[in-house]
């Protein structure tokens, strides 16, 4: 799937100014994603991958956080500069997001038939029974039962797994071209969760969207996404095809990460962890960010960030010990 | 025969009424969140408890933790039964078992140091003199990775991973025998699970107490547990040495559940029984089979007859008419 490039994130730098202090959240972030791919962000918490994604949207949280650095470009144009009058034409049609919680995603106190005929009017620029009959098939495409009960529901009225369904359906209600999924299945339960991930993928064929995964859960990475890209302390230190990144991960951190995971098989021992803690992101250090946590790491790696390099064909990782065993 | 159990609970139900109305309030049904669940704890092991939302896992634990009182059935501690307990037998019970929650942010008193927070078991049981109980909170703070000096901070100092292991200290103080841990990990990330998993290893094998662990991720189940019981709408579908379960599992939800763990590999996927739409309501459970509704190896007898426990291997039981069908 190495199709053209739609999404292309360069060089982004979002950061909190808080009255002590600046915290460089997302610090030099790049990646493209491209054409119906599914690309992984995955990372622990704090890492800056959520944060990322609404530089994306450019729905930054209010209190201080603001991109001041890089380039969004979408289908080649940098979407940064536009006014918001202009991004909420880009919001919908051409990208859409979909959050970790749908409790909150959705307003209590309209039917779910209501916010979504609210997605599609704007779409299709009409109201009346056809954006009902259009609100009608997003649900059964999302795999709710009888629709036409459940379009005069409201959310309390659903299932967890039903509401982010009806979330997914809004989201795509514009057709994107780019969906970003943030943590989607977190709040479901697991058997829910594969039902959703089956859904998505679904989707994402029949529409040929492209879709960032952000996650920290490599199963969900194992099992939905092409490529991955890994996140450490704001910044990408390792991105690559998934088959690659899980077989021959390069970074010491990744490396780590995959480690500790326990499994469902082989032996049952202590397992791996990762000592210490990332580093604080208002003072985040000169060199290797992972450095002081890395059992390779030597002063060349606490003196200079490490630059990028090839480790294979589309692998590449931000590590001076590449390579090395 | 010595009863050896360190908890034994035995045919346990909690249902609760559900009301309509205000000042004339009618019941209008019942909420059958624990229905019929018995298991024993061995001193010093851990039994796990695995389910999705609704299966009533939480609420056994409540049960355990005499946070709630049964509608029927028992639990019995050391052969001794633990509701309906007053005064100084009550605060007893609650020295000798202890939790920990699963958010780390909401379980620790923002306005406390964490020593006071420790400290607070000690000084309800009268442990001891202040500069004995100070010496104590130093000393679990070490058992738990922390250092001593650490007592004097607040929460919002540590981390989501070290204010799980100030919770755990806090669990600890009054050396409990038993320590019921709803999701302890769930809430922290990747690298710090580890460490804490391993340390809750270290600390059972020092301390020789019993853990029930509440848990839905099945790979921590594995690594953490001696028994599991799996859980379905208000009762237990099968109930296995963890290895055992592990190697072989028999239960069609069971099944169901192996196959939704996403291993951490790709192109590693096994068989897989995705099941259709989610658990229902428990104000309503399906008649016979409370799975049926969703179980692809559904037979016409599961809607009528309810399945009971059965021995499918040594000390391996399950809950299904397909095992006893040959």
């Amino acid at each position: 799937m190495s199709g053209e490039t739609i999404l292309e994130v360069d060089d982004l730098h979002t950061h909190f100014f808080l009255r002590r202090g600046v915290v460089k959240a997302v610090d030099g972030v790049s990646f493209a994603l491209r054409r119906g791919e599914v690309l992984g962000l995955v990372g622990e918490s704090g890492c800056g991958k959520s944060l990322t994604a609404l530089s994306i949207m450019r729905l930054l949280p209010r209190g201080g956080a603001r991109t001041i650095r890089g380039q969004v470009r979408l289908n080649g144009r940098d979407i940064l500069p536009l006014s918001p009058r202009e991004m909420r034409h880009i919001r919908g049609p051409m990208i859409s997001m979909i959050l970790q919680d749908p409790q909150t995603s959705l307003n209590p106190v309209f039917t779910v038939g209501n916010q979504l005929r609210e997605a599609i009017s704007r779409r299709i620029g009409m109201r009346g029974s056809g954006v009902i009959r259009e609100a009608m098939e997003a649900l059964r495409h999302v795999d709710i039962a009888a629709p036409e009960q459940r379009i005069s529901q409201y959310p309390h009225q659903m299932s967890g797994g039903m509401k982010q369904r009806v979330v997914g359906a809004i989201a795509i209600s514009g057709h994107p071209q780019v969906l970003i999924a943030d943590e989607p299945t977190t709040a479901l339960d697991v058997t829910v969760q594969l039902q959703y991930l089956k859904l998505l993928k679904r989707l994402q064929r029949e529409t040929g969207m492209a879709i960032l995964f952000i996650t920290h859960d490599f199963g969900v990475v194992a099992r939905m996404c092409d490529r991955v890209a890994v996140m450490y302390a704001g910044r990408i230190v390792e991105c690559g095809p998934v088959q690659d990144v899980f077989t021959k991960p390069s970074h010491p951190y990744t490396r780590a990460l995959i480690a500790s995971v326990p499994t469902m098989t082989g032996p049952i021992g202590r397992l791996r962890t990762i000592e210490g803690q990332p580093p604080s992101l208002m003072d985040p250090p000169l060199g290797c960010r992972f450095a002081a946590r890395c059992p390779q790491a030597d002063q060349d790696c606490r003196d200079a960030y490490p630059a990028t390099t090839h480790v294979g064909a589309e692998h590449t990782v931000a590590c001076r010990k590449a390579g090395q065993p | 025969m010595i009863d050896d159990a360190l908890l034994r609970v035995s045919g346990v139900r909690k249902h609760y009424p559900v009301t309509k109305g205000v000042l004339f309030a009618k019941p209008v049904g019942t909420v059958k969140a624990v229905d019929g669940v018995s298991f024993t704890i061995t001193a010093g092991r851990t039994l796990g408890l695995v389910g999705e939302s609704g299966s009533g896992k939480t609420t056994t634990a409540r049960l355990v933790l005499n946070l709630a009182e049964p509608t029927d059935g028992e639990i019995l501690l050391q052969g001794q039964p633990i509701h309906g307990l007053t005064g100084q037998a009550r605060r007893q019970y609650r020295a000798l078992v202890q939790a920990v929650f699963q958010d780390p942010w909401a379980s620790l008193n923002p306005r406390m140091t964490v020593g006071r927070t420790i400290a607070e078991a000690l000084i309800v049981t009268a442990w001891g003199s202040r500069t004995a109980i100070a010496g104590r909170v130093q000393e679990l703070l070490e058992q738990v990775g922390l250092r001593g000096e650490q007592a004097g901070q607040y929460p919002h100092e540590f981390s989501g991973g070290q204010r799980q292991r100030i919770a755990l200290a806090g669990a600890l103080a009054s050396r409990p025998k038993l320590i019921v841990l709803d999701e302890p990990v769930s809430a922290l990330d990747v690298s710090i699970r580890a460490q804490m998993m391993n340390l809750l290893k270290d600390i059972q094998a020092r301390e020789d107490v019993a853990y029930l662990l509440v848990a839905h991720d099945l790979a921590t189940v594995r690594h953490m547990t001696d028994q599991t019981a799996v859980m379905y709408l208000g009762k237990i579908v099968e109930y296995a040495p963890t290895a055992s379960l592990f190697r072989s599992f028999h239960h069609p939800y069971t099944k169901a559940l192996f196959s939704a763990v996403l291993p951490p590999q790709p192109d590693r996927r096994g068989e897989e029984i995705v099941l259709t739409g989610e658990v229902p309501s428990p104000l309503n459970p399906p008649p016979g089979c409370a799975f049926h509704t969703r179980c692809p190896f559904v037979m016409p007898v599961c809607a009528r007859r309810e399945p009971e426990l059965r021995q499918v291997a040594p000390g391996h039981l399950s809950a299904c008419h397909l095992d006893h069908a040959a």
